[in-house]
C-alpha cells in the first residue's frame, strides 16, 4: 500500500538444510501503517519470528523487498543500514537475555544514542532519564543492573532502549510471553499508551490470541511460512473465514468456557507438518476438516474478501451478491462484518470498569458488593 | 462440600529454602483436598510456590537447599510427609504420577521412548519385557500417538513437543495412578497442540478415574479443565472453591485483579482506542521479604489498617465450599 | 563491574582459595623483594658443594653441586618462574582470545579454517614441540615464553570460541546490531566482557602449567642457561638424587606449592565469578 510505513512484498527466507530447502518464510506481503499495530499470530514453524528478524536485518532475506518509509532495506550493507536504524527498533521476547548483564541500566538505555552519535554526554543522560520516566521506572534505576529487576521491569528497560532513537516502528517479538498475567497487563498498557502519545507503530508478534485480539488494529495469521488470513475487520475471530483461524480460536481457552457448557468445536488432528516438505496444495490441507482434493493439489492464493480482509482458502465462497459463505456455517456479508457488535457470550468475563477520567479502576466494585457486618473494619 | 473422605488431603504444608543466611518460607501453610476423580487447579504467578507444592507431594524437592519442613500429605489416610524414601519410590509413578512442563527435556534423550515406558511399567509390576512392550504400544495408542508400533523405537528428539507430552502422559498413566500431577503441561506447546493435550488429559482422566492436580499460571486453562481451584500468592492459598464460582465472583482482591488483567479479547473500539487493562500495581514480593499482615496488602486497593497488622487465614465466609484469606473480601459477581 | 564487594566475599568463603592466595602473595613478595633482602648472587660459588640445609648458618638451605647458595637460587628462581609463567600465560590467552573470538563471531568458513589451524597445534605433543622450538632457536627466556605460549593457546581459543558462539546469539547482542553498532564494538564491549570469567580461570591455570613446562625444560638442561630457575635447580641436583636429594626436593617443593596455590586460587575465582552455586 502506498504511503505505508513498512512494506513487505513477496518476502521469502529460505535455508539450506542438508541439500533441501527450508522455506521458513515463503512469499509474504505485509503493510504497517503509521501509529497502528499489526499483530502476527501463528504456531511454531509459521515463520513469524523469522520474518521479524528479516525485517530487522538480523536474518537473511532470500527474495522480496522490504521498504521502510519508501526506502529499500534488502541488500543494504550494515554501513548503509546504519542511518536507517533509528526508525526501526525491536523489543525481544526474553527479558532475561535481552539486556547486557554487565552494563548498568543507564548505559543500556544510552547505548543507542551513543552509537548513533546523538547529542553530547549531558543531553544523552537527560534523555535517558526522560525515557526511564516514560516507561515508569524511577530515576534511581540508572545506576542499577539488570539482575536487580524483575522480568516486567526488564521489559520496560528494553522498551526504553527501543524508544531512545525515536523510532517510527517497533517490532515486538513476543514481548509479554515470558511475563506473568498481571505484569503482562502493565507492559501491554505501557505499549498502548506509548503508541497513543508518540505515534509509534508496532509489528506485534505473538502466539497468544487474546493479547493480539486486545491490541492489534490489523491481524495477520501465518501458517508454514505463508499468510493464510489477514484482516482489520472486527469479526475476524468471532466469525472466522479460515478453518485454521477457527481452530486457533477454539483451541485457546478463555473464561467464556465457564458459561458455555458444551464446546461445539472439533479439535484439530495432527501437528504442523515439516517446513522442509510442505504439501503441494494448501499448507493446511493435512489437518483441515473441510479439505477437498482441490485443496490438496492447488495452492489457494490470498483472496481479498473486502478492502481490509483477505483469506487463502478455496472453501470460502464469495457470491456475486456479496455474501460470504463457508462450510463451517458462516453466512455473512462485508457490511455485517464491519458493524459486528462485541460478542456478548462469554468472551469478556471481567471487563475493566472505567471511571470518569477513562482510566480503569483496579478491582472494580460492582453494585452487589458491600462490606458486610462480618468484615467491616 | 463432599462429606466423603478425600483422596488427597494436604494440611499446613510448609516448604522452606535453607540456602541463604536464614530459612525462607517458599510455601507457607498450604492446605487443600482432592476428591477421588476430581480435578483441582492450583493457579498463581511465578514465585507463588505452586510448583514447589506439587513437587513436595511426591517429595522430590531440590534438596538439600529446599526442604519440606512441616505439614501432612494424606493419601487415603497415609501421611506421605512422614513416609520413608523406599515407600515414596513405590508411590512415585505408582499411586501418584507427575508430568512436567518441558516434555522433550523430561524424557531421557539417550533411551528410546519404548524403553522408557517399559521401564515405567516394569518398575511397579512384575511383567515380562515382551508383555510390557505390548502394553506400551497399547498405551501409546490410547494417547493417540500416530503409528505407535514404529514410534515406540524413536528417540525423544525425533518426536515433536506434543508427541513427547503424549508419551509422558502414557508413562504417567501406565500404573493407573490415583493422582496425576500436571505441572504446566501445555505451556511449552503450540496452541492447537495444547488443546489436544488437555483434551487427552481429560479423556484419560475419565477412562482411569484418576484425580488430577493441575498447576498452571493460565486461569483460562484452569477454568476449562478443573472443578476446584486454589489461587496462590506468596506461598499461601488466598482463595479456593469451585472454579466457576471463584472466577465468576472472586472474593479475594488478588483473584479479582488477576482476572481483570487478562486481555478480554474484545475487538478494538470504534475510535481505534484500545481498552486499558486493569493493572495490579507493584510486583510480587520476593520470598523472604517478611511482611507483617497480609502479603498482598501493599498492592491491595481494599487495604485497611487491620490488613497490615494481622495475617488473614483462609476462611469460608458463608459458603462452606469456598474460602478466601481476606478480611474484606468481595461479595458479589463481577459486572 | 558488578558488585565488586560480592566477588570478594564469595571468594573469601573458600578456605582453600584464601590459603592459595596467601601462599601466592608470599611467593610474589619473595620474588620482588627477596633479592634485596637476601642479596646473595645465586650463581656465586661461595661455599663448599653439597652442604646440607642447616649445616652452615650462612647458607640456611645448603649449597648445590657447585657450591651455590640454594636459598638464593630459590628466591631468584621465584622471580624467573613467575615471570615466565605469567608472560607465557598472558601471551597464550591473547592469541587464544583473538583466534577464538574471530572464529566464534564470524563462523562459517573462517571458523572452519581457524579450527583446523587450532587442531594442528592441539595434536602435536606439547612438550616435544616446546623442546623442538627451543632447540631450533636459542634457549633464551623470551623464546621459552613464546614457545610455551604457542603450545598453550588452543584450549583458550576453543573456550572463547564456544563463548562467542553462544553469546553472539543472545538477544542483547542482537539488540546492539539493531541500534547500528559496528562489529568491533560489539565484540569488545558486549561479548568479551561477558566471557571474561572463564578466561580468567583458564588463564590462571595456564600460569601453573607454564611454570611446569619451564621447569621441565630447565630440568632437561634446555632452559635459559643464564637464568637460575627452579627447574634448573632441580636439574643441577639430578645427578645427586641419592645422596643430596634436598637439591631437587627444595625447588621441587617450591614448584609444587606454587602450582597448588594457583589451582586453589583459580578454583576460588571460578566459584566467585559464577555465583550461581548454592
Amino acid at each position: 500500500m502506498r504511503g505505508s510505513l513498512l512494506s513487505c512484498r513477496d518476502v521469502a527466507v529460505e535455508f539450506d538444510v542438508s541439500g533441501r530447502t527450508l522455506r521458513a518464510v515463503d512469499g509474504v506481503d505485509l503493510d504497517v501503517e503509521p501509529a497502528t499495530t499489526v499483530g502476527i499470530v501463528g504456531e511454531s514453524g509459521c515463520g513469524k519470528s523469522t520474518l521479524a528478524r528479516a525485517i530487522m536485518g538480523l536474518g537473511p532475506v532470500s527474495r522480496g523487498s522490504i521498504t521502510l518509509e519508501g526506502r529499500e532495506l534488502v541488500g543494504l550493507t550494515p554501513r548503509q543500514l546504519r542511518p536507517l536504524r533509528p526508525a526501526l527498533q525491536m523489543v525481544f521476547q526474553n527479558p532475561f537475555g535481552s539486556l547486557n548483564p554487565r552494563l548498568s541500566v543507564g548505559r543500556i538505555v544510552e547505548e543507542p544514542l551513543f552509537v548513533q552519535g546523538i547529542g553530547d554526554r549531558a543531553t544523552r543522560r537527560a534523555r535517558v532519564r526522560e525515557l526511564l520516566d516514560m516507561v515508569g521506572l524511577d530515576a534511581g534505576s540508572e545506576q542499577q543492573f539488570p539482575h536487580q529487576f524483575s522480568g516486567g521491569q526488564r521489559q520496560r528497560i528494553a522498551i526504553a532502549r527501543a524508544l531512545a532513537l525515536e523510532p517510527r516502528l517497533i517490532v515486538c517479538d513476543e514481548p509479554v510471553s515470558a511475563l506473568d498475567v498481571s505484569v503482562q497487563a502493565q507492559v501491554l498498557n505501557l505499549l498502548v499508551r506509548l503508541q497513543r502519545d508518540l505515534g509509534i507503530a508496532y509489528l506485534f508478534i505473538s502466539h497468544d490470541l487474546s493479547v493480539v485480539r486486545h491490541l492489534a488494529h490489523r491481524t495477520v495469521v501465518m501458517y508454514l511460512g505463508r499468510i493464510v488470513a489477514e484482516s482489520s475487520d472486527r469479526s475476524f475471530w468471532s466469525v472466522p473465514l479460515h478453518p485454521y483461524v477457527t481452530a486457533l480460536r477454539d483451541a485457546t481457552p478463555t473464561m467464556g468456557v465457564l458459561d458455555d457448557d458444551a464446546k461445539a468445536s472439533t479439535l484439530l488432528e495432527g501437528e504442523v507438518p515439516s517446513a522442509l516438505s510442505p504439501p503441494p496444495g494448501c499448507r493446511f490441507s493435512t489437518r483441515c476438516p473441510y479439505v477437498t482434493d482441490h485443496c490438496r493439489t492447488v495452492y489457494p492464493e490470498l483472496r481479498a474478501v473486502s478492502d481490509v480482509e483477505s483469506v487463502a482458502c478455496h472453501r470460502v465462497e464469495i457470491a456475486a451478491d456479496g455474501r460470504i459463505r463457508t462450510p463451517w456455517g458462516v453466512n455473512t456479508s462485508v457490511a455485517e462484518r464491519r458493524s459486528a457488535a462485541r460478542p456478548t457470550t462469554g468472551a469478556n468475563a471481567s471487563a475493566p470498569v472505567v471511571d470518569a477520567r477513562g482510566d480503569a479502576v483496579l478491582a472494580p466494585t460492582p453494585a452487589g458488593d458491600r462490606m458486610t457486618a462480618a468484615n467491616a473494619p | 462440600m463432599n462429606a466423603a473422605p478425600a483422596l488427597l488431603e494436604v494440611d499446613g504444608l510448609v516448604v522452606e529454602s535453607v540456602a541463604g543466611a536464614r530459612p525462607v518460607r517458599l510455601v507457607d501453610g498450604v492446605s487443600f483436598r482432592l476428591d477421588v476423580g476430581g480435578t483441582l487447579a492450583i493457579v498463581g504467578e511465578s514465585g507463588c510456590g505452586k510448583s514447589l507444592t506439587a513437587l513436595s507431594l511426591l517429595r522430590i524437592l531440590p534438596e538439600p537447599g529446599v526442604r519440606l519442613r512441616e505439614g501432612s500429605i494424606r493419601l487415603s489416610g497415609e501421611d506421605l510427609a512422614k513416609a520413608s524414601e523406599a515407600r515414596m519410590c513405590q508411590v512415585r509413578n505408582g499411586a501418584i504420577s507427575m508430568i512436567f512442563q518441558d516434555p522433550i527435556a523430561s524424557l531421557n534423550p539417550v533411551q528410546t521412548i519404548g524403553a522408557q515406558i517399559v521401564e515405567a511399567i516394569r518398575s511397579h509390576r512384575d511383567v515380562a519385557k515382551t508383555e510390557a512392550r505390548q502394553q506400551a504400544i497399547a498405551l501409546l495408542r490410547s494417547v493417540h500417538l500416530p503409528d505407535p508400533e514404529t514410534r515406540i523405537d524413536y528417540y525423544p528428539h525425533q518426536l515433536s513437543g506434543g508427541m513427547c507430552q503424549r508419551v509422558m502422559i502414557a508413562m504417567a498413566l501406565a500404573s493407573k495412578p490415583r493422582v496425576l500431577i500436571a505441572d504446566e503441561p501445555t505451556t511449552a506447546l503450540d496452541t492447537t497442540v495444547q488443546a489436544q493435550v488437555m483434551a487427552l488429559l481429560k479423556q484419560a482422566q475419565r477412562d482411569t478415574g484418576t484425580a488430577v492436580v493441575l498447576i498452571t499460571h493460565n486461569l483460562a486453562v484452569a477454568a476449562d479443565a478443573a472443578e476446584q481451584v486454589a489461587v496462590m500468592y506468596a506461598g499461601r492459598i488466598v482463595e479456593s472453591g469451585p472454579v466457576r464460582a471463584v472466577f465468576r465472583s472472586p472474593a479475594h482482591p488478588y483473584t479479582r485483579g488477576l482476572l481483570a488483567a487478562i486481555p478480554s479479547g474484545g475487538e478494538i473500539a470504534e475510535s481505534g482506542d484500545i481498552a486499558r487493562l486493569v493493572e495490579i500495581p507493584g510486583t510480587v514480593p520476593r520470598p523472604g521479604s517478611l511482611v507483617e499482615g497480609c502479603a498482598f496488602a501493599p498492592r491491595c486497593p481494599r487495604r485497611q489498617p487491620r490488613c497490615t497488622r494481622e495475617q488473614p487465614g483462609l476462611e469460608s465466609n458463608g459458603d462452606p465450599a469456598r474460602a478466601a484469606a481476606c478480611f474484606y473480601p468481595h461479595d458479589g459477581a463481577v459486572q | 563491574m558488578i558488585a565488586r564487594l560480592g566477588f570478594w566475599s564469595r571468594f573469601a568463603r573458600s578456605p582453600t582459595a584464601l590459603f592459595g592466595l596467601v601462599v601466592l602473595a608470599v611467593i610474589v613478595v619473595l620474588a620482588i623483594v627477596g633479592p634485596f633482602l637476601y642479596s646473595a648472587d645465586p650463581w656465586a660459588m661461595t661455599t663448599t658443594p653439597f652442604e646440607w640445609p642447616g649445616a652452615d648458618p650462612a647458607h640456611p638451605l645448603g649449597s648445590d653441586n657447585a657450591g651455590r647458595d640454594v636459598l638464593a637460587g630459590l628466591i631468584h628462581g621465584a622471580r624467573v618462574s613467575l615471570t615466565i609463567g605469567i608472560t607465557a600465560a598472558s601471551a597464550a590467552v591473547l592469541i587464544g582470545v583473538v583466534v577464538g573470538a574471530v572464529a566464534g563471531y564470524f563462523r562459517g568458513a573462517i571458523d572452519d579454517l581457524l579450527m583446523r589451524f587450532t587442531e594442528v597445534f592441539q595434536t602435536i605433543p606439547h612438550f616435544l614441540l616446546v623442546i623442538v622450538l627451543v632447540a631450533l632457536l636459542q634457549p633464551s627466556t623470551a623464546i621459552i615464553c613464546a614457545a610455551i605460549a604457542i603450545v598453550s593457546w588452543p584450549p583458550v581459543a576453543r573456550l572463547v570460541r564456544g563463548q562467542f558462539l553462544t553469546l553472539r546469539q543472545r538477544a542483547f547482542v542482537e539488540s546492539c546490531v539493531v541500534i547500528g553498532m559496528g562489529t568491533p564494538r560489539i565484540i569488545f564491549t558486549q561479548i568479551l566482557p561477558n566471557c571474561v570469567a572463564p578466561i580468567i580461570v583458564t588463564g590462571s591455570i595456564m600460569v601453573a602449567s607454564a611454570i611446569l613446562i619451564e621447569a621441565g625444560l630447565s630440568f632437561l638442561g634446555l632452559g635459559d642457561p643464564n637464568s637460575m630457575s627452579w627447574g634448573a635447580m632441580i636439574g643441577f641436583g639430578r645427578e645427586s638424587l641419592r645422596t643430596a636429594w634436598y637439591l631437587a626436593a627444595i625447588p621441587g617443593l617450591a614448584i609444587q606449592l606454587t602450582v597448588l596455590a594457583i589451582s586453589f586460587v583459580s578454583e576460588g575465582l571460578n566459584d566467585a565469578l559464577n555465583p550461581r552455586l548454592g
